[in-house]
Protein backbone atom coordinates (compact mmCIF):
# COMPACT_ATOMS: atom_id res chain seq x y z
CA UNK A 1 0.00 0.00 0.00
CA UNK A 2 1.04 3.59 -0.90
CA UNK A 3 2.08 5.44 2.14
CA UNK A 4 2.22 8.68 0.93
CA UNK A 5 -0.10 11.67 2.50
CA UNK A 6 -2.10 14.24 0.69
CA UNK A 7 -1.95 17.58 1.45
CA UNK A 8 -4.11 21.00 1.36
CA UNK A 9 -3.09 23.60 2.74
CA UNK A 10 -5.60 27.16 2.94
CA UNK A 11 -4.53 30.35 2.78
CA UNK A 12 -5.01 31.13 6.87
CA UNK A 13 -2.17 27.99 7.36
CA UNK A 14 -5.03 25.33 7.90
CA UNK A 15 -3.27 21.97 7.14
CA UNK A 16 -5.47 18.94 5.62
CA UNK A 17 -3.10 15.61 5.91
CA UNK A 18 -4.60 12.39 4.75
CA UNK A 19 -3.15 9.08 3.96
CA UNK A 20 -3.24 7.75 0.57
CA UNK A 21 -4.98 4.73 1.36
CA UNK A 22 -7.64 6.58 3.23
CA UNK A 23 -8.68 7.53 -0.44
CA UNK A 24 -11.63 6.55 -1.85
CA UNK A 25 -12.01 8.20 -4.78
CA UNK A 26 -11.37 11.64 -6.96
CA UNK A 27 -14.76 12.36 -8.15
CA UNK A 28 -13.80 14.57 -12.07
CA UNK A 29 -16.06 17.55 -11.78
CA UNK A 30 -14.93 19.43 -14.76
CA UNK A 31 -13.72 22.66 -13.11
CA UNK A 32 -13.22 20.62 -10.12
CA UNK A 33 -12.19 17.90 -8.57
CA UNK A 34 -13.66 16.13 -5.11
CA UNK A 35 -11.02 14.03 -3.10
CA UNK A 36 -13.39 11.34 -0.81
CA UNK A 37 -11.56 10.24 2.46
CA UNK A 38 -12.47 7.70 4.57
CA UNK A 39 -12.32 8.63 8.08
CA UNK A 40 -10.74 7.30 11.21
CA UNK A 41 -13.67 5.63 12.72
CA UNK A 42 -14.63 5.19 9.15
CA UNK A 43 -17.80 6.22 10.08
CA UNK A 44 -17.75 9.40 8.18
CA UNK A 45 -16.69 10.82 4.44
CA UNK A 46 -14.05 13.52 4.49
CA UNK A 47 -14.90 15.24 1.26
CA UNK A 48 -12.40 18.39 -0.25
CA UNK A 49 -12.82 19.91 -3.34
CA UNK A 50 -10.70 22.25 -5.41
CA UNK A 51 -10.91 23.93 -8.60
CA UNK A 52 -8.95 22.69 -11.61
CA UNK A 53 -8.89 23.59 -15.55
CA UNK A 54 -9.31 20.27 -16.75
CA UNK A 55 -10.00 17.40 -14.19
CA UNK A 56 -8.69 14.69 -16.16
CA UNK A 57 -5.44 15.98 -16.65
CA UNK A 58 -5.13 16.96 -13.27
CA UNK A 59 -6.25 13.26 -12.13
CA UNK A 60 -3.48 11.89 -14.61
CA UNK A 61 -0.47 14.33 -12.48
CA UNK A 62 -2.13 13.36 -9.22
CA UNK A 63 -1.35 9.62 -10.10
CA UNK A 64 1.86 10.29 -11.24
CA UNK A 65 2.76 11.85 -8.16
CA UNK A 66 1.00 8.99 -6.20
CA UNK A 67 3.43 6.75 -8.37
CA UNK A 68 6.27 8.39 -8.75
CA UNK A 69 7.25 11.49 -6.42
CA UNK A 70 9.99 11.00 -4.32
CA UNK A 71 8.64 13.40 -1.70
CA UNK A 72 6.23 11.16 1.29
CA UNK A 73 3.98 14.61 0.69
CA UNK A 74 1.81 15.19 -2.19
CA UNK A 75 1.12 18.74 -2.09
CA UNK A 76 -2.50 19.28 -3.87
CA UNK A 77 -2.58 23.05 -3.53
CA UNK A 78 -1.05 25.45 -0.83
CA UNK A 79 -2.10 28.66 -1.04
CA UNK A 80 0.08 29.72 1.56
CA UNK A 81 3.16 29.92 -1.18
CA UNK A 82 0.69 29.55 -4.08
CA UNK A 83 1.75 25.95 -5.06
CA UNK A 84 0.87 22.90 -6.50
CA UNK A 85 2.28 19.37 -7.86
CA UNK A 86 -0.14 20.31 -11.15
CA UNK A 87 -0.27 23.28 -13.24
CA UNK A 88 -4.63 22.53 -13.44
CA UNK A 89 -5.20 23.41 -10.13
CA UNK A 90 -6.75 27.10 -9.85
CA UNK A 91 -4.09 29.50 -8.04
CA UNK A 92 -5.74 32.21 -5.63
CA UNK A 93 -8.37 29.33 -4.04
CA UNK A 94 -8.80 27.58 -0.52
CA UNK A 95 -10.16 24.21 -0.27
CA UNK A 96 -13.89 23.57 0.81
CA UNK A 97 -13.89 21.21 3.67
CA UNK A 98 -17.14 19.04 4.27
CA UNK A 99 -17.46 15.54 6.05
CA UNK A 100 -20.88 13.13 5.69
CA UNK A 101 -21.96 10.34 6.76
CA UNK A 102 -20.74 7.08 5.65
CA UNK A 103 -23.12 5.19 2.87
CA UNK A 104 -25.89 3.80 4.61
CA UNK A 105 -24.67 1.40 7.61
CA UNK A 106 -28.22 0.78 9.27
CA UNK A 107 -31.28 -0.28 7.14
CA UNK A 108 -34.10 1.14 8.58
CA UNK A 109 -34.84 1.91 12.02
CA UNK A 110 -33.50 0.18 15.52
CA UNK A 111 -35.32 0.86 18.38
CA UNK A 112 -33.35 2.38 21.75
CA UNK A 113 -34.47 2.70 24.82
CA UNK A 114 -31.93 4.11 26.89
CA UNK A 115 -29.41 7.04 25.37
CA UNK A 116 -25.91 7.69 25.39
CA UNK A 117 -25.64 8.78 28.99
CA UNK A 118 -27.56 5.67 30.46
CA UNK A 119 -30.56 7.49 30.19
CA UNK A 120 -34.41 5.27 29.74
CA UNK A 121 -35.69 7.17 26.66
CA UNK A 122 -39.38 8.09 27.51
CA UNK A 123 -39.62 6.78 23.58
CA UNK A 124 -37.89 4.67 22.00
CA UNK A 125 -35.23 6.41 19.90
CA UNK A 126 -35.54 5.42 16.07
CA UNK A 127 -32.26 5.37 14.31
CA UNK A 128 -32.51 6.13 10.75
CA UNK A 129 -30.23 5.21 8.01
CA UNK A 130 -27.32 6.81 7.80
CA UNK A 131 -27.38 8.11 11.92
CA UNK A 132 -24.21 6.38 12.67
CA UNK A 133 -22.79 8.28 15.19
CA UNK A 134 -25.36 7.53 17.41
CA UNK A 135 -25.55 3.96 17.03
CA UNK A 136 -21.64 3.70 17.64
CA UNK A 137 -21.75 6.15 20.81
CA UNK A 138 -24.07 3.36 22.22
CA UNK A 139 -22.58 0.96 21.40
CA UNK A 140 -19.24 1.67 22.14
CA UNK A 141 -20.80 2.87 26.37
CA UNK A 142 -22.34 -0.47 26.19
CA UNK A 143 -25.73 1.43 26.61
CA UNK A 144 -27.91 -0.36 24.81
CA UNK A 145 -30.97 -1.85 24.64
CA UNK A 146 -32.87 -3.52 21.53
CA UNK A 147 -36.79 -2.90 20.99
CA UNK A 148 -39.06 -4.43 18.48
CA UNK A 149 -38.04 -5.68 15.29
CA UNK A 150 -35.12 -5.08 12.97
CA UNK A 151 -37.06 -5.19 10.13
CA UNK A 152 -37.00 -1.91 8.03
CA UNK A 153 -40.38 0.76 8.32
CA UNK A 154 -39.45 1.03 4.71
CA UNK A 155 -39.01 -2.83 3.95
CA UNK A 156 -40.67 -3.95 0.79
CA UNK A 157 -44.29 -4.82 2.11
CA UNK A 158 -45.61 -4.68 -1.66
CA UNK A 159 -48.77 -2.55 -2.24
CA UNK A 160 -49.55 -4.06 -6.08
CA UNK A 161 -49.89 -7.02 -7.85
CA UNK A 162 -50.24 -7.12 -11.76
CA UNK A 163 -50.73 -9.99 -13.97
CA UNK A 164 -49.41 -9.57 -17.43
CA UNK A 165 -52.45 -11.86 -19.16
CA UNK A 166 -55.37 -10.38 -17.26
CA UNK A 167 -55.56 -12.78 -14.38
CA UNK A 168 -56.40 -12.02 -10.84
CA UNK A 169 -53.95 -12.56 -7.86
CA UNK A 170 -53.92 -12.18 -4.47
CA UNK A 171 -51.23 -10.78 -1.88
CA UNK A 172 -50.83 -11.64 1.54
CA UNK A 173 -48.58 -11.12 4.01
CA UNK A 174 -46.29 -7.75 4.36
CA UNK A 175 -42.77 -6.50 5.01
CA UNK A 176 -40.34 -9.06 3.45
CA UNK A 177 -41.77 -11.91 2.66
CA UNK A 178 -45.31 -13.29 1.69
CA UNK A 179 -47.63 -15.22 -0.63
CA UNK A 180 -49.03 -14.66 -4.10
CA UNK A 181 -51.80 -16.43 -5.15
CA UNK A 182 -53.37 -16.99 -8.26
CA UNK A 183 -57.50 -16.62 -7.93
CA UNK A 184 -57.89 -17.38 -11.41
CA UNK A 185 -55.65 -19.97 -13.88
CA UNK A 186 -52.78 -18.24 -15.25
CA UNK A 187 -52.29 -18.75 -18.83
CA UNK A 188 -48.54 -19.51 -20.48
CA UNK A 189 -46.27 -16.67 -20.56
CA UNK A 190 -48.30 -14.07 -18.16
CA UNK A 191 -46.00 -12.43 -16.10
CA UNK A 192 -47.23 -11.73 -11.97
CA UNK A 193 -45.23 -8.26 -11.09
CA UNK A 194 -45.26 -7.73 -7.11
CA UNK A 195 -44.48 -3.92 -6.59
CA UNK A 196 -42.86 -3.05 -3.27
CA UNK A 197 -44.24 -0.26 -0.93
CA UNK A 198 -41.35 1.39 -0.59
CA UNK A 199 -38.30 1.57 -3.40
CA UNK A 200 -34.82 1.05 -2.62
CA UNK A 201 -31.66 2.94 -4.06
CA UNK A 202 -30.16 -0.71 -4.69
CA UNK A 203 -31.52 -3.53 -6.11
CA UNK A 204 -33.50 -6.19 -3.89
CA UNK A 205 -32.58 -9.65 -4.76
CA UNK A 206 -35.92 -11.71 -3.87
CA UNK A 207 -35.81 -15.58 -3.23
CA UNK A 208 -38.91 -17.13 -4.38
CA UNK A 209 -40.40 -20.75 -3.86
CA UNK A 210 -43.27 -21.88 -6.00
CA UNK A 211 -45.87 -24.42 -3.83
CA UNK A 212 -46.65 -27.90 -4.99
CA UNK A 213 -44.71 -28.13 -8.47
CA UNK A 214 -46.60 -24.61 -9.66
CA UNK A 215 -44.77 -23.95 -13.13
CA UNK A 216 -43.39 -20.38 -12.55
CA UNK A 217 -39.78 -18.94 -12.58
CA UNK A 218 -38.65 -15.53 -11.47
CA UNK A 219 -37.54 -13.31 -14.57
CA UNK A 220 -36.48 -10.18 -13.78
CA UNK A 221 -35.96 -7.57 -10.17
CA UNK A 222 -34.95 -4.50 -9.49
CA UNK A 223 -35.31 -1.58 -6.62
CA UNK A 224 -38.96 -1.76 -6.89
CA UNK A 225 -40.59 -5.37 -7.97
CA UNK A 226 -39.86 -8.41 -9.24
CA UNK A 227 -41.42 -10.26 -11.93
CA UNK A 228 -42.42 -14.13 -12.18
CA UNK A 229 -43.52 -15.41 -15.12
CA UNK A 230 -46.21 -18.59 -16.02
CA UNK A 231 -44.49 -21.85 -17.32
CA UNK A 232 -45.76 -23.58 -20.42
CA UNK A 233 -48.24 -25.88 -18.17
CA UNK A 234 -50.10 -22.40 -17.21
CA UNK A 235 -50.95 -22.79 -13.31
CA UNK A 236 -53.95 -23.55 -11.96
CA UNK A 237 -56.19 -21.68 -9.64
CA UNK A 238 -55.32 -21.11 -6.04
CA UNK A 239 -51.61 -22.06 -6.95
CA UNK A 240 -49.23 -20.16 -5.00
CA UNK A 241 -45.79 -19.07 -4.33
CA UNK A 242 -43.59 -17.27 -1.68
CA UNK A 243 -40.98 -14.96 -1.43
CA UNK A 244 -38.04 -13.33 0.57
CA UNK A 245 -36.51 -10.10 -0.31
CA UNK A 246 -34.11 -7.75 0.80
CA UNK A 247 -34.39 -4.69 3.13
CA UNK A 248 -32.99 -1.60 2.44
CA UNK A 249 -33.49 1.81 2.12
CA UNK B 1 2.88 0.88 -9.64
CA UNK B 2 -0.37 2.28 -8.09
CA UNK B 3 -3.58 2.32 -10.69
CA UNK B 4 -6.85 3.80 -10.22
CA UNK B 5 -9.92 3.34 -12.62
CA UNK B 6 -11.30 5.91 -14.36
CA UNK B 7 -14.84 6.26 -15.30
CA UNK B 8 -16.72 8.66 -16.92
CA UNK B 9 -20.85 9.05 -17.25
CA UNK B 10 -20.58 13.04 -18.28
CA UNK B 11 -18.52 15.52 -18.63
CA UNK B 12 -18.57 17.19 -14.83
CA UNK B 13 -19.54 13.53 -14.03
CA UNK B 14 -16.49 11.26 -13.85
CA UNK B 15 -14.60 8.99 -11.15
CA UNK B 16 -11.06 7.96 -10.43
CA UNK B 17 -11.02 4.87 -7.66
CA UNK B 18 -8.01 3.42 -6.42
CA UNK B 19 -7.59 -0.12 -7.58
CA UNK B 20 -6.85 -1.60 -4.23
CA UNK B 21 -11.08 0.01 -3.43
CA UNK B 22 -12.43 -2.26 -6.06
CA UNK B 23 -14.50 -5.18 -4.83
CA UNK B 24 -16.34 -7.83 -6.71
CA UNK B 25 -17.31 -7.32 -10.54
CA UNK B 26 -20.74 -8.88 -11.04
CA UNK B 27 -22.27 -9.28 -14.58
CA UNK B 28 -25.87 -10.04 -14.73
CA UNK B 29 -27.71 -12.67 -16.61
CA UNK B 30 -30.65 -10.55 -16.84
CA UNK B 31 -29.03 -7.27 -18.81
CA UNK B 32 -26.32 -6.30 -20.37
CA UNK B 33 -24.75 -4.65 -17.62
CA UNK B 34 -21.55 -5.40 -15.53
CA UNK B 35 -21.79 -4.54 -11.92
CA UNK B 36 -18.53 -2.85 -10.13
CA UNK B 37 -18.61 -2.69 -6.45
CA UNK B 38 -15.96 -0.66 -4.87
CA UNK B 39 -15.20 -0.59 -1.08
CA UNK B 40 -17.47 1.79 1.13
CA UNK B 41 -15.74 3.61 4.01
CA UNK B 42 -18.49 2.10 6.63
CA UNK B 43 -16.79 -1.56 5.88
CA UNK B 44 -20.46 -3.05 6.78
CA UNK B 45 -22.73 -0.98 4.85
CA UNK B 46 -23.80 -1.15 1.10
CA UNK B 47 -21.14 -1.08 -1.36
CA UNK B 48 -20.80 1.71 -3.80
CA UNK B 49 -21.89 0.79 -7.00
CA UNK B 50 -20.74 1.58 -10.65
CA UNK B 51 -22.82 -0.02 -13.82
CA UNK B 52 -21.67 -0.21 -17.24
CA UNK B 53 -23.02 -1.20 -20.37
CA UNK B 54 -21.49 -4.29 -22.23
CA UNK B 55 -22.28 -5.85 -25.68
CA UNK B 56 -24.90 -8.58 -25.43
CA UNK B 57 -23.24 -11.60 -24.54
CA UNK B 58 -19.67 -9.84 -23.44
CA UNK B 59 -19.79 -9.82 -19.68
CA UNK B 60 -17.52 -12.48 -19.59
CA UNK B 61 -14.71 -10.88 -21.88
CA UNK B 62 -15.05 -7.36 -19.95
CA UNK B 63 -14.36 -8.52 -16.81
CA UNK B 64 -11.18 -10.43 -18.16
CA UNK B 65 -10.18 -7.26 -19.84
CA UNK B 66 -10.67 -4.90 -16.53
CA UNK B 67 -8.80 -7.58 -14.34
CA UNK B 68 -5.77 -7.76 -16.96
CA UNK B 69 -5.78 -4.06 -17.00
CA UNK B 70 -5.28 -3.91 -13.23
CA UNK B 71 -2.42 -6.63 -13.77
CA UNK B 72 -0.75 -5.41 -16.81
CA UNK B 73 -1.24 -2.09 -17.44
CA UNK B 74 1.45 0.40 -17.40
CA UNK B 75 -0.79 3.41 -17.16
CA UNK B 76 -1.63 4.23 -13.52
CA UNK B 77 -4.70 5.79 -14.86
CA UNK B 78 -6.98 3.15 -16.53
CA UNK B 79 -9.87 4.37 -18.54
CA UNK B 80 -12.32 2.12 -18.27
CA UNK B 81 -14.98 3.94 -19.99
CA UNK B 82 -15.46 7.81 -20.34
CA UNK B 83 -18.80 8.87 -22.15
CA UNK B 84 -17.30 12.05 -23.02
CA UNK B 85 -14.75 10.51 -25.56
CA UNK B 86 -16.42 7.83 -26.47
CA UNK B 87 -12.84 5.40 -25.37
CA UNK B 88 -13.47 2.48 -23.47
CA UNK B 89 -11.07 -0.38 -22.24
CA UNK B 90 -11.91 -2.98 -25.02
CA UNK B 91 -14.37 -3.62 -27.39
CA UNK B 92 -16.38 -5.20 -24.69
CA UNK B 93 -17.63 -2.12 -22.80
CA UNK B 94 -19.27 0.04 -23.99
CA UNK B 95 -20.12 3.11 -21.85
CA UNK B 96 -21.03 4.05 -18.05
CA UNK B 97 -24.44 3.26 -17.28
CA UNK B 98 -25.44 5.68 -14.56
CA UNK B 99 -24.41 9.30 -13.09
CA UNK B 100 -21.40 8.96 -11.03
CA UNK B 101 -21.92 11.88 -9.11
CA UNK B 102 -25.05 11.00 -8.09
CA UNK B 103 -24.88 7.40 -6.91
CA UNK B 104 -21.37 7.29 -5.06
CA UNK B 105 -20.53 9.12 -2.38
CA UNK B 106 -23.09 12.09 -2.68
CA UNK B 107 -22.50 15.28 -0.58
CA UNK B 108 -26.12 15.39 0.19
Amino acid sequence: MNKKNIVFINDDGTVYSFRYEDLLGIKGLGSGVLFCFDSDKHNEIIQIIISVTDHFSFLRDFQDQVNFSKQDFIIVLDSVKDYSFSNYVEKDQNVAFLSIASPTILNGNLNLSIDEDGNLLSAPYNVTAGDVTAVSNLISNNNVTFEGSLIDNSSPDPTAVTDGAGETVAISGKDSAGVVEFTTAGASGSNVTVTYGTASTQTRIPVVSMLGGVDAYLVSYDQTSFTVRVGTTGVVINSKFTYITQDHS
Amino acid sequence: MAKSLYFSFGSNDALLVPAERVGRIVKSHLANTLNIYIDSASRVGDPQLITLNVPAGKGTEAVRDINNALKNSRDGVIVIADNVSGASLSENIISVATSLNANIYPST
